[in-house]
């Protein structure tokens, strides 16, 4: 069963598209990076999902339901968590908990007290004078202790000291442990989430530009250097999914994000005869520069 | 516990200190009047000009500013504020603003009222001034809720009040300049009517925004029912209006007039004497310690034994030759400063000057309580020509709450 699913999405502001025909699905149970440079569209994305802003087509279901719908009992289940949302920032830490509670049945006291230690928070403290990082400690913290079925985080990590980012890592992970839900998190660097996700999905332009396992994507992507024999290749036709296909005197580079060995071993003895390859795995940031470049640049086909 | 309550006791929690300064304000006032009218008239300035501030800047301008405090919290414009990522309905937020709303208006009222006690109000009386203030702080109140549910900030609702206050004096100025400088000729029961009308347009206008951003949070939208209504408004204001052509007939000053005819104070009050009659459109008391009332006369004919309207005394009354003042039967009196330009209006097929009387009875009366001066307010309104007066109406009021008790 798919958490989050969205069907030709699209939203626009004023002649400008945020986002065309976006159509993405997010398991449940899973840890989705949701991955994009800055104005690819992940915000609006997510406050389309989270019913802050209305989709002008296409339609996006949230824990089954239509998100325009969303009514006091989905978001019970649902946490959200952002770097731009304004927390009541006159209230206490406490106050802001107290405030809370009431509106969640499964709230649970015992949770909120140790993810309260555990994220090192002054309760007497008021929410304005609390440090970014804290700040959003605190809004996790208020989104963590009744247990959503989904968690939505648009870039929370942004901004934040690799400390504090690990200490909201662990507070996840805490209630990871004890019960089964779904992470959406959005960020525009994969280094962010890389080792919390495990599923990704990349938006560029508005639009999805591919979604699947993060083992799945690793699979696939191998970054190739082939040392030429006497034979001169052929290039004018590489296979579909070579990127950055490039020509160095007696070396060609690229990556090859359609990877298969048995395939790649085939193509080699036909065409680069007498030669010698370096395949090496890809970490999944130089994945994402390879993709975002190939995007902006012309096809392969075109390099010598 | 109910959740709209839950969401209610936080907004009243967050604007407490706030809500305290405002009862100081409204204590301060009462406690300055009543020094003011323990003070003869050369000592009372200070006092009465201090309790004018705090009446009619400093506790407006709280109230006015407690809207938006109120709103601040979870604006429902368009963004992620808190609560819209929270299990709170538009419906269910909007029920426990406008609770805390309705609480705001009673403030001043639960106030003054131990005041009112004190100084032997009677229920109606109780009632009466209940209502005033109640109404005074409803009406500050919706001219801030349409600006401040399309305020995604404080800040923004300072911006949008300097927007709407300099419209509103555009439209002010746009008024005169269409309308010319001569009176205006319109019924006063038209300039009643039309002041409901004008209310009622900016309450569903009000309305429909409060519900739109609550529910939809289409801001435009609102927006535009803004701009709508404001249009509305000036348009009634302006438009509907009645013109007559009836004849003035010139009067000659005769004898004094003989008897005094009652009048009650009491809006809508009609009488007639000696073939002219007098109407009573409001009565206003306020904190302030002055009265404003507000009669529409007939022009008197040329057989009237008296022949001096209240509207001519007016206008003549910079000259100190005739004047106005409300004489008390114990013999104290007070002056009344008279609208200069008194409208002329036409209604069954009368002619009428309607004139608007401020009183000052703390001045002119030291040693009275100064609040709800309405009781003060007895005698005849007379019109003194050259050191003669000469009654033409006698008010009837409340009997004056005893002076001991000051």
């Amino acid at each position: 069963m798919n958490v989050i699913e969205t069907n030709n999405l699209s939203r626009r502001y004023g002649r400008a598209d945020a986002l065309h025909g976006l159509n993405l699905s997010v398991p449940a149970g899973s840890i989705f990076a949701f991955i994009g440079p800055n104005g690819a569209g992940k915000t609006t994305t997510i406050k389309v999902l989270m019913n802050l802003l209305e989709p002008s087509g296409g339609e996006a279901r949230v824990l089954g339901v239509d998100s325009r719908r969303l009514g006091p009992r989905e978001r019970e289940k649902i946490g959200y968590v952002s770097e731009n949302q304004k927390l009541p920032d006159w209230m206490t830490v406490r106050q802001l908990l107290d405030y809370c509670r009431p509106f969640y049945p499964t709230w649970d006291r015992g949770l909120e007290a140790k993810l309260l230690k555990q994220f090192e928070l002054p309760p007497d403290r008021k929410v304005r004078q609390l440090s970014r990082g804290m700040m959003m400690k605190a809004a996790l913290l208020t989104s963590l202790p009744y247990r959503p079925k989904l968690l939505v985080l648009d870039e929370p990590f942004s901004g934040l000291d690799p400390l504090v980012r690990d200490e909201f890592v662990r507070g996840m992970l805490e209630v990871s442990q004890q019960s089964e839900w779904t992470i959406f998190i959005s960020s525009h660097d994969i280094n962010e989430v890389e080792q919390l996700a495990d599923r990704v999905g990349l938006i560029d332009g508005g639009r999805m530009q591919f979604a699947e396992p993060i083992e799945d994507l690793m699979g696939r992507f191998r970054r190739i250097e082939v040392i030429l024999g006497n034979a001169e290749p052929e290039l004018l036709s590489p296979p579909e999914g070579w990127l950055e296909l490039e020509r160095m005197g007696s070396q060609v580079r690229f990556v090859d994000s359609r990877f298969s060995p048995d395939a790649f071993e085939s193509y080699r003895s036909e065409r680069f005869r007498d030669s010698e390859a370096i395949v090496s795995p890809m970490k999944l940031r130089e994945i994402f520069v390879t993709l975002a470049k190939s995007k902006r640049e012309p096809s392969p086909s075109g390099a010598s | 516990m109910n959740l709209t309550l839950h969401i209610a006791l936080k907004d009243i929690y967050k604007l407490r200190w706030a809500l305290l300064l405002w009862v100081v304000a409204i204590a301060g006032e009462l406690a300055l009047a009543t020094i003011e009218a323990t003070l003869d008239i050369e000592g009372h300035l200070p006092f009465y000009m201090a309790a004018w501030t705090l009446g009619n800047m400093f506790i407006p301008l709280i109230g006015y500013g407690l809207v938006m405090g109120l709103q601040d919290d979870d604006p429902v414009t368009e963004g992620d504020a808190f609560w819209m990522t929270r299990p709170i309905t538009g419906g269910r937020l909007l029920s426990a603003k406008t609770l805390v709303l309705c609480l705001l208006c009673f403030v001043p009222v639960l106030v003054c009222v131990p005041f009112w006690i004190s100084h032997d109000f009677g229920l109606a009386l109780l009632g009466r001034s209940s209502a005033e203030v109640l109404w005074k702080q409803i009406l500050i109140s919706l001219l801030a809720v349409p600006l401040a549910v399309v305020s995604s900030s404080g800040s923004r609702f300072v911006t949008n009040t300097l927007i709407g206050a300099v419209t509103l004096l555009g439209l002010a100025l746009l008024y005169r300049l269409l309308g010319g400088s001569g009176p205006s000729e319109t019924a006063a029961y038209v300039l009643v009517h039309r002041g409901w009308l004008i209310l009622a347009v900016w309450l569903v206008a009000s309305a429909a925004m409060a519900l739109n951003q609550y529910y939809r949070r289409r801001t435009r939208l609102s927006a535009t029912i803004l701009v709508a209504a404001v249009i509305a408004c000036f348009a009634i204001s302006k438009g509907w209006y009645m013109r007559g052509t009836f004849q003035t007939v010139s009067a000659t000053p005769r004898t004094s007039p003989t008897e005094l005819t009652e009048v009650t104070l009491r809006g809508g009050t009609n009488v007639a004497q000696n073939g002219r009659t007098l109407r009573v459109l409001s009565v206003i008391p306020d904190f302030s310690g002055m009265i404003v009332v507000e009669v529409s006369e007939s022009e008197p004919d040329a057989n009237s034994v008296f022949p001096w309207s209240l509207a001519e005394a007016a206008v003549a009354s910079s000259h100190q030759e005739h004047y106005l003042l409300v004489s008390q039967d114990d013999g104290r009196s007070m002056t009344a400063n008279a609208a200069r330009n008194p409208e002329v209006l036409h209604a069954g097929g009368l002619r009428y000057f309607r004139t608007t009387l401020t009183f000052n009875p703390s001045k002119d009366l030291p040693g009275q309580v100064p609040t709800n001066m309405t009781p003060w307010l007895e005698g005849a309104i007379l019109v003194k020509v050259e050191g003669r007066a000469a009654g033409l109406f006698r008010l009837k009021s409340q009997p004056p709450i005893p002076a001991s008790r000051t």
